[in-house]
């Protein structure tokens, strides 16, 4: 993507995205607001505060120890423990994501990364506009299941159960939709 | 009064459970210490290691959070005790179709994992493939029960 981009002029409603690199020119976008503060989110932080990379592999690194070191019996009802995989499809989906938003400077929190009993992992993003929530199976072969609704709005409600190789390019847009 | 042989316990059908009652489940540090914030709910706890089978829990006709904890051998440094409101719970139930029943299962023998117990309760219907609406659904009418969230070091 150019990083001559007007962004000012991009992200006003009803305006056209001017490069072909990354979208349809002819492709509408809908408003989009840098957030100013982190007031009302939820989750600890947002993309574009951190020293990106750095600090993600920070919070996944932490992640990675708190989940990889759940024992058997870990919730009291004989869960298994993680296996590395289903952690690192979680995320690759989650920087993927980020770095869409990160590259058209566009704010989005970083969702927690939750373990499942069954040995899935959840990623939760809970802000004060939408709620989403993707769930990776232990078992790579598996669909990925998700659901998301933008608070107020339930015609912008999204369920699906998908291939994980299709999710970015579901709810990439999704996002950037209800942003 | 002498107290009655669990072995006479009856099953009881789905319309027992009233409206008014609750469904308690004990819910493991590991699951909420990295919750951002204690007050609410997330959707991961409403899971289970083999949830076709269904997901435990305790009827309220027959027993309150503090036993639901004692039969975890545990404490509140360890467990929180979540209840769902039955009414509540079918009324997400109904508005989304949601394939959920409840189902009592009371425990009449000891076991090597689980004491006698009439108030458990099973959870079914998660042979639907995808299950985050409903965790996400049922997570927002879950509330820790009176003095049952669980403590913590700060």
């Amino acid at each position: 993507m150019s990083k001559d981009l007007n962004l000012k002029r991009a992200f006003q409603k009803d305006d056209y995205l001017l490069t072909e690199d990354w979208i349809k020119p002819t492709e509408r976008i809908g408003w989009v607001s840098v957030l100013p503060s982190l007031s009302g989110l939820r989750s600890a932080y947002t993309y574009s505060d951190l020293k990106i990379k750095e600090e993600l592999i920070n919070i996944f690194d932490e992640n990675r120890n708190y989940i990889l070191n759940l024992s058997d019996n870990w919730d009291g009802y004989s869960a298994q423990p993680f296996n590395e995989g289903t952690l690192n499809r979680a995320y690759i989906l989650i920087e993927n994501i980020l770095n869409h938003f990160l590259i058209n400077q566009i704010d989005i929190s970083i969702p927690l990364i939750q373990p499942v009993a069954d040995g899935s992992i959840d990623i939760n993003w809970e802000t004060d506009e939408f709620e989403l929530l993707i769930n990776i199976s232990s078992e790579s072969n598996k669909q990925v299941n998700l659901y998301g609704e933008k608070l107020n709005s339930p015609e912008e409600e999204i369920e699906m159960h998908i291939p994980y190789d299709l999710v970015e390019t579901v709810i990439i847009p999704w996002l950037k939709k209800i942003l | 009064m002498a107290e009655e042989d669990p072995l006479t316990w009856e099953t009881e059908p789905s319309e027992n459970f009233l409206n008014e009652h609750f469904l308690y489940r004990g819910i493991h540090k590991n699951i909420w210490k990295e919750w951002k914030n204690l007050q609410k709910i997330y959707p991961n706890f409403f899971m289970t290691k083999r949830a076709i089978d269904g997901l435990s829990s305790d009827w309220s006709k027959y027993t309150n959070p503090q036993t639901t904890l004692n039969h975890l051998n545990s404490d509140l440094a360890k467990y929180g005790i979540v209840e769902l409101n039955v009414g509540k719970f079918r009324n997400v139930i109904d508005e989304n179709n949601f394939p959920l029943t409840i189902h009592h299962d009371p425990i009449r023998i000891v076991t090597r994992t689980l004491p006698i117990n009439r108030a458990h309760t099973l959870i079914k219907g998660f042979k639907q493939r995808n299950t985050t609406p409903i965790r996400r659904k049922i997570s927002k009418i879950a509330k820790w029960a009176l003095n049952m969230c669980p403590t913590t070091e700060e």
